[in-house]
């Protein structure tokens, strides 16, 4: 992975997989460290499973006998002296929480984390996505999106119609870029 | 400012929208989005399908996404459904890929053939 947000998407794309209803994100910026949390409401693992996820011979899927995304990103998170901790209970759900040290010679950058939390909102598995980004400097607000809230408002009309998902694109790149 | 009060305006606008379309032959594109695909660059070649067939208000377009397809060595790939069911699987597809794919096929119903799976394999 060449940047964080790539490796927010695709382990946040693991709650579709867990059939979760909601997935939360919270990211946390200081000045030495990025934490991020991930969190969903899925099926969970056992411990069995949940001792095998960041070794990457290890994998549920079965188009193929690797599974990359969590040992990637666990290696991302160690390079910088960091770390990548996994909790999960069976029919409760999956938490992840990784912690960088950005200023580590082998830190990776954000990337483009607007296209990433766009295309996380747009997912076809009906899951609602809650995310809130936590910015470097205290004095900047904080970015918080709801899909549940955004639902709200649209009242049946679906996130995915054309004008509503250009403006929800444009206001999330207007927010976080 | 954008806010959600603007949301609610644009909301409106595609609920008339919505009651106005009629049922027509569409086209389902369903991007692969494991991490093989995010890898090789499937995210902004997903978000240029949204945007281009939102921009472009092709109504009978559903855009999606899928996980592994097994092919991960060709990722980014995009498989096309018609109205039929009918697939189309195309391979190694970038952003600059993305305009003609919706042009010439979801507009024009033409197949991208040099864009496909077994093209891009028999070239190898």
């Amino acid at each position: 992975m060449i940047d964080l947000s790539l490796h927010i998407l695709d382990v946040a794309s693991n709650a579709f997989k867990a059939q979760a209803s909601l997935v939360k994100i919270t990211i946390k910026e200081n000045s030495t460290t990025i934490q991020i949390w991930i969190e969903d409401n899925g099926c969970g693992m056992s411990q069995e499973v949940l001792s095998q996820v960041t070794n990457p011979f290890y994998t549920s899927r079965t188009t193929r006998k690797v599974g990359l995304g969590l040992p990637l990103f666990k290696q991302t998170c160690e390079q910088t002296g960091g770390f990548l901790e996994i909790t999960s209970q069976i029919n409760q759900g999956t938490m992840v929480h990784a912690l960088m040290y950005k200023n580590h010679i082998d830190a990776i950058p954000m990337g483009n984390l607007a296209e990433s939390l766009f295309v996380l909102i747009m997912n076809p598995y009906n899951c609602d996505v809650a995310f809130e980004m936590n910015f470097e400097d205290p004095n900047k607000t904080p970015f918080v999106l709801d899909t549940r809230e955004i639902k709200e408002v649209l009242d049946g009309v679906a996130l995915t119609e054309n004008a509503v998902s250009i403006w929800l694109k444009e206001y999330i790149e207007k927010e976080l870029l | 400012m954008k806010s959600l009060a603007e949301l609610k305006k644009i909301r409106e606008e595609a609920a008339n929208r919505m009651n106005l379309r009629a049922a027509k032959d569409g086209y389902r594109v369903a991007v692969g989005m494991a991490t093989c695909g995010i890898t090789a660059g499937a995210r902004p070649v997903l978000a240029a399908f949204v945007e281009k067939v939102a921009k472009e208000n092709l109504d009978n377009v559903i855009v999606t996404q899928v996980g592994c397809l097994g092919e991960c060595a060709l990722e980014p790939v995009v498989e096309v459904f018609d109205a039929e069911g009918n697939r189309t699987t195309y391979a190694k597809v970038h952003v600059e890929d993305v305009d003609k794919i919706v042009e010439e096929h979801l507009k024009g119903g033409k197949v991208v053939t040099e864009k496909t799976l077994e093209v891009i394999k028999n070239a190898k």
